[in-house]
């Protein structure tokens, strides 16, 4: 039964807590939730502009409950960017702060202290499939972002998985430090719900001091942080900080660099509290992998073991899997986690499950003798321009859908586009500067006879070499 | 194959030599076994036994009776 | 094009960087240069491999990250460089230590155990054209399976483990092969004009004719 259907049990149980250090219950909450998704009607897609407040985790809530798909949005997203979505999908409600209201047409259909709920004038003139939930982005700096499908059922069985492996009490209090669109800030806000356990909301960072006030004053039992928190935390000098509250914290979103995460092992262990690194994609839902922190010492570098629900496997440059242990391959994961693809249009909603339940990581791994994982590096083609992380196989996409044949290679700082129409030269050119966001000066075209490939059919990038 | 087959049969594969010869057969005693003769046998013992030797016991492993403490000490009974 | 040779600690094998026009490709990388490398070159196009033991492929992953360009050697090299006891590393301190004769360290290194990949593989022979040079890479097995020379504009070569100045070429490393040497390798060395300057996997450069001579006597 998914979890957000079951929430009326924890009754008058405390589930989130405010900057202002309100409590607001359960029952509270789904009230709020209800209320909110109840205007909005029946199933449909509807935009939500994410803040660490409760009238952003209510309106969240609510529309799950509800069966309606949210499109979780950051509050700084790009204006023509925000415009290019809103005109991709078309959703009938924009569920955003107060301020932020007189911006968008439409009329509005439930307004409460911080958000408003916007009911869009466009047609709905495309379909959502029953098992759709929830539709995150991706890190795409190619100017159309691509959206995650995640299912009921991943949602279900991702946070189930996290709030066992954890070892989640319905005493524990989190303390937000991530934002909600992000998957492992939505993570956090959901695996807690789901056991009727705490979120202390809000927007402040680890730099303010009302952070840690609210920390102490709520006694936060724990946080999670990307790499560059627990580099903060470092410079915070968090080893020296008196917070008895803290029962264990998180890390994942990244590698942690070996002395930062041997730092805080041994921190965690003087402080009594357990660490755990995880790993995981958007892709994924949140999770696939965590190590269980009595090993973190002795197997520091490593992602750990698939969660509960999922399996790893290695797979050899041929795509047959790796029996034996100390061997690099690539990372696969299978688990009812496995989100159902992309979509980059309103049409793309209703395309079927696509993975069926295996991820290809796109990280080359490796397992020891009992079993702990390692990631070696990754293998998904991209590369930086000038800092910005450009992702190959998108860009060619966006050409090859454009009518310009073409194959993305290159190194960083020189994206090299290969195209076989020589009068095409000029359109790739505008439709490269226009429509991505790549760096003028960052990409060269080549016009070639005809783009290699190998008998699958695949583009053989090696034998593109590098003409001088 | 008995294990003690397996273990004589690792040194006269690495160096060429008859089973007369292992009872007295230490490191640096005939040309075969030098360092990259070593990583021969030990290669060679890993693969027959299928175990993984320490660091340590790769070099403290320096003659053929020595060698057999070794294998007990990975549960190897000869 | 410039040859930069940087000898590393790991029994001073070495690592060589190719440069022109800003551009670079490194063979047998290893991680403690980059200072080096990136006063050289603002950017790297290939990794290239001689063959799969460790003292020759310890910063693949390293630069690899650093650089975001591709790690190139044969399709055997290219297996052997993915499980640490074929690329030799779980053994490495272990043999360095047998290697310098010296008695057995107090307090033992970790295990330098590495596990990297290779993103472009080739079987037989692979050309790349780069910067205006043509470098042509052939597989010689012998020495190990994944043994590779890379014959940069006819006229340098960069031998790996395959030809070291003096020594004679060591087969007897697992995975090594006498026969593939003397009937793959040595031909192929044998046809190569004798003035071609060889840089070696450990030692300094030589004049191919100085070791045809030694092969004659």
């Amino acid at each position: 039964m998914a979890f957000w259907n079951t929430l009326e049990r924890f009754g008058e149980r405390t589930a989130l807590i405010t900057e202002t250090g309100e409590h607001i219950t359960y029952s509270a909450l789904l009230a709020r939730a209800d209320e909110i998704a109840g205007a909005a009607g029946s199933r449909c897609l509807a935009f939500l502009m994410c803040r660490n407040c409760a009238d952003a985790a209510a309106g969240y809530v609510g529309f799950l409950r509800r069966g309606i798909v949210p499109v979780l949005l950051a509050e700084n997203l790009d204006t023509s960017m925000l415009e290019g979505l809103l005109e991709s999908y078309r959703p009938a409600y924009f569920y955003l702060p107060n301020e932020k209201a007189p911006d968008l047409p439409g009329v509005t259909a439930w307004r409460g202290e911080s958000y408003t709920l916007l009911h869009l004038p466009y047609e709905q003139d495309y379909k959502l499939p029953e098992e759709l939930a929830l539709l995150l982005t991706t890190s795409g700096s190619t100017g159309s972002p691509k959206l995650v499908r995640q299912s009921g059922r991943n949602i279900e069985a991702n946070t189930r998985s996290i709030a066992e492996y954890l070892g989640i009490l319905s005493e524990d209090r989190a303390i937000t430090t991530l934002p909600m669109q992000y998957t492992y800030g939505l993570s956090i806000l959901q695996s807690h719900l789901s056991v009727g356990a705490a979120v202390i909301l809000t927007d402040k960072t680890l730099m303010d001091k009302e952070f840690w006030a609210l920390l102490k004053e709520q006694k936060a039992t724990t946080f999670g942080g990307v790499p560059y928190i627990y580099e903060m935390l470092k410079k915070l000098r968090f080893d020296r900080m008196n917070l008895p509250s803290l029962r264990y914290l998180t890390q994942a979103g990244g590698k942690l660099p070996k002395e930062l995460a041997e730092e805080f092992i041994q921190t965690c262990k003087r402080k009594n509290m357990k660490f755990i690194v995880m790993y995981g994609q958007t892709e994924a839902t949140a999770r696939m992998a965590y190590l269980p922190w009595e090993h973190a010492e002795s197997h520091a570098a490593s992602i750990g073991i698939a969660i509960p629900g999922g399996e790893f496997w290695l797979a050899d440059p041929e795509g047959a899997p790796i029996l034996e242990p100390e061997t690099t391959g690539e990372l696969v994961y299978r688990g009812p986690n496995v989100t159902l693809g992309y979509a980059e249009n309103r049409f793309d909603l209703c395309k079927p499950d696509e993975n069926h339940g295996e991820l290809r990581t796109g990280d080359m791994a490796k397992r020891d003798a009992k079993g702990f994982y390692y990631i070696v590096g990754r293998k998904k083609r991209f590369l930086k321009l000038f800092g910005s992380r450009v992702n190959l196989d998108e860009v060619e996409g966006l050409l090859n859908r454009a009518g310009i044949p073409c194959a993305c290679a290159g190194v960083d700082d020189r994206l090299d586009v290969y195209i076989t129409d020589g009068s095409l030269l000029g359109q790739a050119e505008r439709f490269i500067k226009e429509h991505t966001a790549i760096n003028p000066n960052g990409f060269q075209l080549h016009v070639i006879e005809e783009i290699p490939r190998n008998d699958s059919g695949k583009v053989l990038y090696s034998a593109l070499g590098a003409r001088p | 194959m008995t294990n003690i087959e397996k273990y004589n049969e690792a040194f006269i594969e690495s160096f060429g030599v008859t089973e007369e010869q292992l009872p007295d057969l230490a490191y640096q005693e005939i040309p075969e076994w030098d360092s990259v003769g070593h990583m021969q046998l030990i290669a060679a013992l890993e693969d027959a036994f299928d175990i993984m030797f320490d660091t340590d016991d790769i070099i403290d492993f320096s003659s053929y009776e020595k060698g057999k403490e070794f294998m007990a000490k990975y549960e190897v009974e000869l | 094009m410039r040859v930069l040779q940087f000898a590393t600690p790991l029994l001073a094998s070495n690592m060589y960087l190719l440069a022109e026009k800003g551009r670079g490709i490194i063979i047998d990388p290893y991680g403690g240069f980059i200072p080096q490398i990136t006063g050289e070159c603002s950017g790297i196009d290939y990794i290239l491999l001689t063959h799969e033991h460790y003292d020759h492929i310890s910063g693949a992953n390293a630069l690899r990250e650093r650089y975001g360009c591709p790690v190139v050697c044969s399709e055997a090299c290219g297996r052997r460089i993915r499980n640490s006891t074929h690329n030799f590393s779980r053994y490495y301190e272990a043999y360095a230590a047998i290697q310098t004769g010296e008695p057995l360290p107090a307090g033992l290194p970790p295990v330098a155990e590495c596990f990297t990949y290779a993103d472009e593989v080739f079987s037989g022979q692979r050309t790349l054209f780069w910067q205006g040079h043509e470098l042509v890479l052939t597989e010689t097995p012998g020495h190990s399976p994944g043994s590779i020379c890379i014959l940069a504009d006819e006229t340098r070569l960069f031998s790996g483990d395959t030809l070291l100045p003096g020594d004679v070429t060591v087969t007897r490393f697992p995975g090594g092969s006498g026969r593939q040497y003397k009937e793959i390798a040595l031909p192929y060395l044998w046809e190569l004009p004798d003035e071609t300057l060889v840089y070696p996997g450990h030692y300094k450069a030589f004049p191919l004719w100085e070791h045809k001579i030694k092969m004659e006597e």
